[in-house]
Parts: C-alpha cells; structure tokens; sequence
C-alpha cells in the first residue's frame, strides 16, 4: 500500500514537472500540490499559511511620526492628531550650554508664563518628569512642544537674558529658516491672517 | 473698529504691513531704526510697502527683547507685540502642523536623523524613540548576530543601548505570559519535562518542554545557551571528591 502511495506521488510530480510546477523545492511542491488535489477531492479547503515576516509591515511605533529631514525636526502625533515637536532636536541645534531636559526644568515656570501671555494653552508645554504616569493622549517618555510651542521657545530664547547673543542669533536664524521652509512647502498658495494692533490713541484695531 | 488682512505671498512678502505700521507711530519709528541698526547680528532688510514675514518675525523679536522700551510715548511691546504675535504664532503654527501632517504620510525608515548626543559627545539615554524603531526595522531581516550588527548602527542610537537584547527580553516575557495564561487556566501544578541537551550553531543549548497529561497541554520552554561548567559553579563538597 505504501509503496503505491509512493509511487502515485512519484508518478503525479512527474507530471506536475511536465506541466512547468518549478520551484527551488520540486519534491516539496509536488507533496503539497498532491495534498491539495486531495484535499479538494473531498471537498477540503488546505490550512493558510501563516503570514511571513515581510508581510508584517514595517516595525513602527503606535503613533504616527513625521520627520522634518531638511530642517532636523521630528514630530510625534498624539491621539487627537496634534504633531508635538521633539525639544531635544530643536535645542540642540541652538547650541544652548546647558542640555534640554535641565533648561525646561529651570525655565518651565517662565516659560508657561510665556505662553500663558500669548494665548498659548499650557497643555503645550510637554515637559516630561521622571515621575510621570503613563499617558495614553502622549504615549512617549520625550520632551515635546506643539508647533505654537516650538515658534514660542524661540522667542523665549530671544528674550531670555541669560542666553547669549549666539544662542539668540541661532534661534533667530532657525525661526526664519523654518518659516522659509513652510512658506517653501506650501509656496502653491498664498496665505491671509488678520491681525490685531493698537494705534497711537490707544485703540484696538482689527488689521 | 478698523479691519484689514495681512496678506502673505509664496515669497513671504506680507501686504498690509505698511497699514499696520501707519496705526502705530512706535512701530513705524522701530522699524525705520531696526533698517540702520543691528540687533544680534541681523538688520531689518525690507520696506514697511514689502516686509517680509522674516523681518516682521524679527521685529517681534526684538519687541520680545526689548519689552520696556519707548518710542513716541508709547510702548511698541504692549501696542504691537502682545497683540500681533499670538495671531502670528496660531497662523504659523497651524501652517506647521498641517505640513508635518504631510510628513507623517511617508515611511519612517526614509527620512533619518542622527542619534542625539549630550554637549560632551555622549550618546543620551532616553531620546527619540523612532530612532530604534527604524533601526529594528532595518534589522528584521538579520535573524543571527543582531546584538553586533545593532552596535554598528550609531548614527540611529548608542551602542550600549542593548536594544536586541531587550528585545529578545520583552519577547521571551511576552511568550511566559502566554505560557503561564494557558497553564494558569487550568491550575495546573505538575508538570512533565523532557529536555534535549545539545549543540546548536557551535552553543551548547539546553531545548526542554514541558507536558501536562491532566490537560494534555505541552508548551516549549525558552532556548538556554549553556556555558561551559567553571570551578567556581560547584559545591565545595564536589570540588573535594575529585581529591579522594
């Protein structure tokens, strides 16, 4: 009986090859092409295969990422869609004396005070603690700031009188590459803000 | 009340400036000086008819600078700046994250930036969590010698991170927990192990299972590379058995 089997095999992978069935494996190919046909011979369906490693998709993290290449930046989005900006990229790059983490630290309470008077909500300001609970709205363990934020801290370090005039020549030099750059980006369409400005009497004006 | 719109072209000229500038004497007077006189090595480039947003960018920030200061009795900070720039800040910054909306589309793995570094030329512990991401993602398909070919990726992070063997850490905690779930169903508390003690890719590695006949549930244990046997592993009373 087995050697019947066998040869049945033998026979109908000889006319699987005949047919043009190649593979690296012919033998293998042969058994599960016999299986299938045997399979359906009885009204079955073969088991899927389970899914291989390339078909997983790429390795990433659960929250969007966006990468700002030209200008170094990298953004993390939260659950409401909102891209908060990496602060270690941007502070790094203005070549501030002391490292990210320990400037939000020492400055937080005048930078919030910052935002608070420029309409910025504090929500903004995502400075990390050692402490920190895990949060699902922002899932990472980084120093962040909204884009607001980020246009914020420039001109906190231009107004900062301890930062020196490098610091605030390169915050002045990042702001406006960076303003350059968006403008470069959406250079399709024109832009339109209307702004507000008190005149020489004192008198709030809609511009 | 007075109303009108600051119009910014492609280029970054803003049309209406010069309507601004004209409600507010202070401004137009800082102005005219930031054209002649340098603050932190820059000047104002363009007229008041065609500023750019990077001059007027400037000019906040030189109100930022400079809050207590007065021209034509009146306070350009508290009159200009402290109305101006929030609506600036929320214009600009809807424009950025509308962009990185656009960024986040494209791969993570194609856009790469440098691991960050400490002011001492140390790698940071704890920044930028993509980075690893991409780096295992790159290596997904190197299924042997991992731990050395992540050490060879230092632009992504430090080579002591000991990403893969974290890796293979939280993997093999992952696998306890769903071993322990599937035994923990049944309170199982006996168990029977059959184990193969052999060499695999040069390593002595001990493979073992184990079985419940109660449940007829069998589960394989992690792999253990095992070293070879040291002096210093043995009971002093084996130690001592050799001598007799």
């Amino acid at each position: 009986m087995l050697a019947m089997l066998y040869k049945l095999v033998s026979v109908l992978g000889l006319v699987f090859q005949s047919l043009g069935v190649h593979t690296a494996h012919p033998h293998i190919t042969q058994y599960k092409l016999l299986i299938t046909v045997w399979l359906h011979c009885f009204g079955m369906e073969p088991e899927p295969a389970a899914p291989s490693a390339k078909c997983k998709g790429p390795t990433k993290p659960s929250f969007p990422v966006a990468t700002w290449a030209a200008l170094g930046l990298r953004a993390y989005f939260d659950v409401s869609g909102t891209p908060h900006w990496l602060f270690e990229r941007v502070h790094q790059q203005l070549d501030v004396q002391s490292e990210g983490g320990f400037f939000l630290r020492k400055n937080q309470d005048a930078l919030k005070q910052l935002f608070r008077n420029f309409s910025v909500p504090e929500s903004d300001f995502g400075y990390k603690t050692a402490d920190r609970e895990h949060n699902e709205q922002e899932p990472w363990a980084d120093h962040t700031l909204t884009s607001r934020g980020l246009l914020l801290y420039f001109f906190f370090q231009l107004k900062h009188r301890r930062s020196p005039v490098k610091v605030k020549a390169a915050a002045m030099a990042f702001l406006q590459r960076l303003t350059t750059a968006i403008f470069a980006e959406h250079a399709a369409q024109a832009s339109t803000v209307g702004i507000t400005v008190e005149d020489d009497f004192g008198v709030v004006n809609r511009v | 009340m007075n109303r009108a719109f600051l119009e910014v072209s492609a280029q970054g000229v803003a049309r209406g400036w010069l309507q601004v500038a004209n409600m507010n004497s202070a401004a137009t007077e800082l102005w005219q000086n930031l054209q002649n006189k340098a603050w932190c090595g820059m000047k104002i480039t363009s007229t008041l008819e065609t500023a750019t947003l990077q001059d007027i960018l400037f000019f906040m920030a030189y109100l930022m600078g400079h809050p207590k200061e007065r021209l034509c009795s009146l306070n350009p900070y508290e009159t200009v700046c402290k109305h101006v720039l929030p609506e600036l800040l929320l214009w600009l910054g809807n424009l950025m994250d509308e962009h990185a909306k656009v960024l986040s589309q494209k791969p993570l793995g194609d856009t790469v930036l440098p691991a960050l570094k400490t002011r001492d030329g140390k790698y940071k512990r704890k920044s930028d969590e993509a980075n690893k991401f991409i780096l295992l993602d790159k290596m997904e398909g190197n299924k042997s010698t991992r731990r050395r070919v992540a050490k060879t990726h230092t632009e992504l992070v430090a080579p002591c991170s000991n990403l893969v063997q974290r890796e293979s850490h939280v993997l093999t905690a992952i696998y306890f927990e769903k071993v322990a779930k599937e035994f923990g169903s049944y309170k199982v508390k006996q168990f029977s192990t059959s184990w193969d003690p052999s060499t695999y890719g040069g390593a002595n590695t001990l493979a073992s299972t184990v079985y419940s006949p109660a449940t007829d549930t069998a589960a394989y244990m992690p792999n253990q590379m095992v070293r070879k046997v040291l002096f210093g592993d043995l009971d002093e009373s084996f130690l001592a058995l050799p001598k007799v």
